[in-house]
């Protein structure tokens, strides 16, 4: 029976949501090749039983590996575990959260096997004897469709995309040890230091909401730090709202500002001048909300929302922490 | 008449100070002469030289700007090219009594009553100035601490009341001494006489002497004080007017960058001469300080530091520098900051007002050319520019593909299939690509169509005329798009080239000449001021709000443009547009400029703002220019200073094309 | 000290992209090329390097069509030693076929420190770096915020999900740069001019056909000029619904 591997994420000893996505997604392209998936959980010395249920999203077992070195992430360690389990299930498809762990985790596997790997892929399939996957390219100018060969094929999927699927509800999967090699790496972690979640830099987030004059002034802007939060996002400022002091410089997002390009952006109340749109251009996806339909920003954006801030913005935070559940 | 002794130690003394101060003035010129050889100074030398001389003896240099004191100014001017042939006069009766360089005839006592004239009129000039400098204080020569110490100007304005008050006396114990002086023509110093009358004769004749002695000292303390002070503008001032620009203001020299080694000026001797020549001739006046837009805001910059501190340093590493040794530090280590460079808006006011025709702005952006281009010091923000404007020909990085966007449903002609047209209008990146100046570039379209001028633009061929790379110092990306620009701009047959910016007309006007092509610039509101007398444009009629005319630096003071937009004003509005405080040739920056708009302006408060209180001030409901950097900064500070009901910034076309008959 | 920096050459982020006609590839006409931004941190780290540690040489090394030669002359002008340019028409969409294509160029060569951007802009799929490690065998800290190096060993801040983890490896090391971890130079016009008339070392490249293709290449739905989704606040769920579907962001 062929495999599906699906590997699994922790953080703070419970598993990221983005598991399940990959593991339901590892249940569709199983079921396409008529496959089982196991899933691959790598943890320290905490309790794993939570491994079980990811049965209801349609692993027929869970490979554990435990140990003390396999705690927190590390490339070299949990790329033997990967390994490992791949050789102990003969898996011939191997599926990553496209996370920070996945991305680095990923390509170390599959060059050591010599195998095809799409990264942070938006869609997934397969078909005739080999995945398919979809994602933007060029910062989402273009989508391409990609097509795998090979006995051994990878794909990492990109994170709160694909669906949770609980197909099985209630049902447990098998807890089945790893067995690992003796764990060794060149890299040595010194330390891992948590973020301070509540002072994301605008130049690290992939989410950002940019408030504009438009929000009548600095209390407002705790609208979009909640909205920001839910999103693990990061809040930003145009020059005008700096000027004002509204918001400090580190905000500020412009030709004299900084420079980003997250994943998303959101115009809050802002026109978009060409000094802001220097600053933020290289956004994948551009939102605006604005009272004036005729706003620079309105022609650039890929969504545009007419509307007053003070509405939409309470009904945007509902919908998100709706979404994000 | 003095005997042998005398004689000799008189003649030694007129020699040792003569030696000494030759040997100054040699210094300073071989200072100046380290300098790179600079292009056209000796041009035109007959009418430079009446120009000088006409500047010089009507002192339009001292009074414009200044009127109470450049009149003072005068009055001890005068006293002193007076007393300069006085002192013939004075030094000749060491040898021969009586003597007179003019003979004894009526003209020598017209001369005689000159100078008496001219003593008590310089006593009454060095009076009102020492009042003025000592008293009053203003800001122009107390802020910043006066780089040229003080007692300079006080022994030197002490040594001009003690040579009239010396000759006064003298004259006046001559006559008491000597019989046979008509005194009607000395009526000065006849009036002084009276003070020696009871006096016993050798008594006198001792005090006579004395006041001879002291003014002579007086005098050669002057040859010996002149060159180390800033009173050395009594020839390099001259020097300087004489081997002035004759370009607009702000224009700047190309680099050859295959015949030189180093870009820019890291030391002195990087500088062209006139630069250095530039640093002997400033006066510590501060005309230039009080109308510069940065100094107002309270940045670090002072055009007249600028001078005084580099002339401070070259005469301290003037050993080092005269033997062709480096100096002990750096120009930008030692002498400026780069806060000063920066904060510079190249808007002219400095050369303007500078009475011995100063070059601060060439200086500067020097300086900026060195940080830029050799050592790849320069404020971050420009990085962005300098990448935008070399990926995709524009300061603000916008996707080169979308600079029509603007002409979006308008009939606007693109060269490439235009084939030849009167005009070829040249966009500009604010045109094509800020929302403020896209609404501009229409406005002129729709100007340009419903008067069936033949017209094209460049379109997707066109980009940055370079104005922010070269003001910013980076001449290499400059010269590169520049040639790139004559490239395309030689492929296609047009009479005038257009711009709807000053910073366009200037640079295409003037600059890009010297690399090779000369272009006939037209600045739009020169056009439409001719459409509207052609009768090819009529406007309707109505009110307008009150208006004013801001003039942009680049169109005002470097390009002398300040009648045709009044005029179109005084016709939409039916009565001459109103006028700010400093207006022409003294308008305020909008702190635009010289690569200004694409950078942070930290500190002190913002040009912007100062400049928009004023337009708010001055009645006017609308402010109107002739530039998008100004649109954008008067808009932005109408914004910032919460004024949008009270003002708005238009420009000139916008007004035009709204009330298109 | 040895430093290699492995880059690429980018379309321009501003860039109107097009699939070409054959739908595969895409349009090059008009498109103007960059330096891959995370590859300037890698070039401006290894010339930090070099300036602190007298001795070191740093070499740039491209693989790409002849026209990425002027990524390798903006390096050169920002201060490498050396560049290289590995040339090939082939497709590079398959990272690992890329990484064997470098590895096995650089097989003759021994670096020190190997420093490349944690992605390149135009696929943003972050596999050369640590494919390129493995298949040499070297240690690999990716997505790094802050590095040190010593004589035999480095630490570097690497930047994750949660925060950052803080790594010692030995040398030789592979590095994939973050934003953040400095500011590159704006080159100087020596370096420029100098850089303008080099003549770029090249070598032929083979690139195995790999073991991914592009199929396809689609305009992306319906974005072009944006859409209006709606007006006030019952446009919300809309919009939100479009992000997670469509645009897929949220």
């Amino acid at each position: 029976m062929p495999m599906v591997l699906a590997v699994t994420e922790m953080q703070d000893g419970r598993l990221r949501k983005t598991s399940r996505e990959v593991v339901s997604q590892a249940r569709q392209i199983a079921d396409a090749m008529g496959a089982e998936v196991t899933a691959l959980m790598m943890t320290g010395p905490a309790n794993a039983e939570e491994g079980a249920s990811l049965g209801s999203c349609g692993a027929s077992q869970v490979l554990l590996a435990r140990a003390t070195l396999l705690e927190n992430y590390h490339g070299e360690l949990y790329r033997q575990a990967v390994l490992a389990a791949i050789a102990q299930t003969d898996a011939t498809v191997v599926l990553f959260p496209a996370t920070s762990m996945g991305r680095d985790l990923a390509p170390r596997v599959a060059a050591a096997r010599g195998a095809a790997l799409a990264s942070d892929c938006t869609g997934l399939t397969w078909q005739e004897g080999g995945l398919i996957a979809q994602k933007p390219l060029y910062a989402g100018k273009v989508m391409a469709e990609l097509t795998l060969t090979g006995p051994l094929q990878m794909a990492s999927l990109r994170p709160n995309l694909f669906p949770v699927r609980d197909l099985f509800p209630g049902q447990n999967a098998a807890i089945v040890p790893l067995e690992l090699p003796a764990l060794t790496a060149k890299a040595v972690l010194q330390e891992v230091r948590r973020r301070d979640a509540s002072h994301l830099d605008v130049s690290d987030a992939e989410i950002i909401l940019c408030g504009g004059r438009g929000m009548r002034g600095p209390d407002n802007f705790g609208l979009l730090e909640e909205i920001a939060a839910l999103l693990g996002g990061a809040v930003a400022a145009t020059r005008a709202v700096v000027d004002s002091g509204w918001r400090p410089h580190r905000d500020q997002v412009g030709q004299t500002g900084k420079v980003v390009s997250p994943n998303l952006y959101i115009m809050c109340g802002a026109s978009g001048s060409i000094q802001h749109w220097a600053g933020m251009s290289g956004s994948r996806c551009i939102v605006a909300i604005n009272k004036d339909p005729n706003a620079p920003i309105m022609q650039r954006a890929d969504y545009r929302l007419i509307g007053d801030l003070f509405e939409v913005l309470p009904v945007l935070k509902e919908e998100i922490a709706r979404l994000r559940g | 008449m003095l005997n042998w002794t005398g004689r000799t130690v008189l003649i030694l003394l007129i020699l040792a100070a003569a030696a000494w101060f030759v040997r100054q003035i040699l210094l300073r010129v071989h200072l100046v002469r380290l300098g790179r050889r600079d292009p056209v100074r000796w041009d035109r030398p007959f009418e430079r030289l009446a120009w000088m001389a006409g500047r010089v003896a009507a002192q339009i240099c001292a009074i414009k700007d200044r009127p109470f004191t450049g009149v003072m100014h005068a009055l001890v001017f005068w006293g002193f090219i007076f007393f300069a042939v006085a002192t013939i006069n004075h030094v000749g009766s060491a040898f021969a009594p009586g003597f007179s360089l003019f003979g004894h005839n009526h003209f020598a006592d017209f001369w005689f009553l000159g100078v008496d004239l001219v003593a008590l009129l310089t006593l009454m000039g060095v009076l009102a100035l020492a009042i003025r400098r000592y008293g009053v204080r203003p800001a122009g020569i107390t802020q910043p601490q006066p780089i040229s110490r003080s007692p300079h100007s006080a022994i030197v304005l002490s040594l001009i009341a003690g040579l009239m008050i010396t000759y006064l006396l003298n004259q006046g114990a001559e006559m008491i001494l000597s019989a046979g002086r008509p005194f009607a023509w000395m009526p000065v110093s006849s009036a002084v006489a009276p003070l020696f009358a009871g006096v016993a004769p050798d008594t006198l004749a001792a005090w006579n002497s004395l006041f001879w002695w002291l003014h002579l000292l007086m005098v050669l303390g002057f040859l010996v004080f002149i060159p180390g002070s800033k009173h050395l503008h009594l020839l390099s001032g001259p020097v300087n007017l004489f081997f002035r620009s004759r370009e607009p203001i702000g224009t700047l020299q190309p680099i050859d960058f295959e015949g030189s080694e180093q870009y820019g000026a890291a030391s002195i001797t990087d500088y062209s001469w006139k630069n250095i020549s530039d640093l002997f001739a400033c006066i510590d006046c501060g005309r230039c300080q009080d109308v510069c837009p940065a100094f107002a805001t309270g940045k670090a910059l002072s055009p007249k530091v600028v001078m005084m501190s580099q002339r401070k340093y070259t005469l301290a590493q003037a050993h080092l520098l005269l033997k062709g040794q480096p100096p002990t530090a750096a120009i930008m280590e030692s002498a400026l900051s780069d806060d000063e460079i920066w904060a510079c808006t190249t808007c002219g006011a400095c050369m303007e007002a500078c009475p011995v025709r100063n070059e601060h702005i060439p200086a500067i952006v020097d300086l900026r050319r060195n940080r830029v281009m050799m050592e790849s010091q320069f404020p971050q923000e420009l990085q962005t520019a300098f990448r935008g404007l070399e990926t995709n020909g524009n300061p603000w990085n916008a996707g080169s593909s979308s600079r029509m966007e603007w002409a979006e449903g308008l009939d606007v002609p693109v060269m490439a299939s235009a084939g030849e047209v009167e005009y070829l209008w040249y966009v500009g990146c604010a045109g094509a690509f800020d929302e403020r100046a896209r609404a501009v570039s229409r406005s002129l379209a729709a100007i340009l169509n419903h008067a069936g001028v033949r017209y094209g633009v460049l379109g997707l061929e066109e980009k940055c005329c370079g104005d922010p790379a070269r003001r910013a110092g980076n001449e290499y990306l400059f010269q590169t798009m520049a040639l790139e620009n004559i490239q395309v701009l030689q492929q296609y047959r047009f009479t005038y080239l257009l711009t709807s910016c000053p910073h366009g007309l200037h640079i295409f006007g003037e600059e890009y000449a010297r690399l090779g092509t000369r272009f006939t610039v037209v600045h739009h509101t020169s056009l439409i001021r001719q459409l509207l007398a052609e009768g090819r444009i009529r406007l309707e009629s109505g009110n307008s709000r009150p208006m004013t005319w801001h003039d942009s630096c680049y169109l005002g003071r470097y390009h002398r443009l300040y009648e045709a937009p009044r005029a179109v004003l005084q016709q939409l509005g039916g009565a001459a547009p109103l006028e700010m405080t400093r207006h022409h040739d003294r308008s305020f920056c909008c702190g635009g400029g010289g690569a200004r708009m694409f950078m942070e302006e930290s500190a002190g408060t913002r040009i912007n703002h100062s400049r928009t209180a004023e337009a708010a001030a001055c009645g006017a409901e609308i402010v109107a220019s002739g530039c998008p950097f100004c649109l954008a900064m008067l808009d932005d500070g109408i914004k910032e200073k919460g004024l949008e009901g009270q003002l708005q910034a238009q420009d000139l076309a916008q007004l035009v094309a709204a009330r298109l008959a | 000290m040895k430093i290699l920096v492995l880059i690429k050459q980018v379309p321009d982020t501003e860039a109107a992209i097009k699939p070409a006609a054959d739908q595969i590839s895409v349009a090059e006409a008009g498109v103007k090329f960059i330096i891959n931004p995370y590859d300037e941190y890698a070039l401006e780290e290894a010339l930090r390097i070099k300036e602190a540690r007298p001795g070191t040489t740093v070499k740039a090394v491209t693989l790409g069509p002849a026209h990425s030669a002027e990524a390798l002359r903006s390096a050169a002008a920002m201060g490498v030693d050396e560049v290289l340019l590995l040339k090939t028409e082939s497709p590079l969409a398959d990272g690992l076929a890329t990484a064997r294509a470098l590895a096995a160029a650089l097989a003759g060569d021994s670096f020190d420190l190997i420093l490349t951007g944690k992605e390149s802009i135009d696929d943003g799929n972050m596999q050369v770096g640590p494919m390129v490690a493995e298949l040499l065998g070297l240690a690999c800290l990716t997505v790094v915020t802050r590095l040190t190096v010593a004589e035999e060993n480095l630490t570097a801040e690497c930047e994750t999900d949660a925060g950052l983890a803080l790594f010692t490896a030995p040398l030789p090391a592979v590095v994939t740069c973050q934003k953040g971890l400095n500011e590159p130079r704006y080159p100087s016009i020596r370096g420029k001019m100098a850089a303008m008339k080099m003549v770029i070392p090249e070598q032929s490249a083979a690139v195995d056909p790999g073991l991914l293709r592009i199929t396809r290449l689609t305009p992306p739905p319906a974005r072009a000029g944006g859409k209006l989704v709606g007006e006030g606040s019952t446009a919300v769920p809309e919009l939100v619904k479009l992000l997670h579907t469509e645009a897929k962001v949220l």
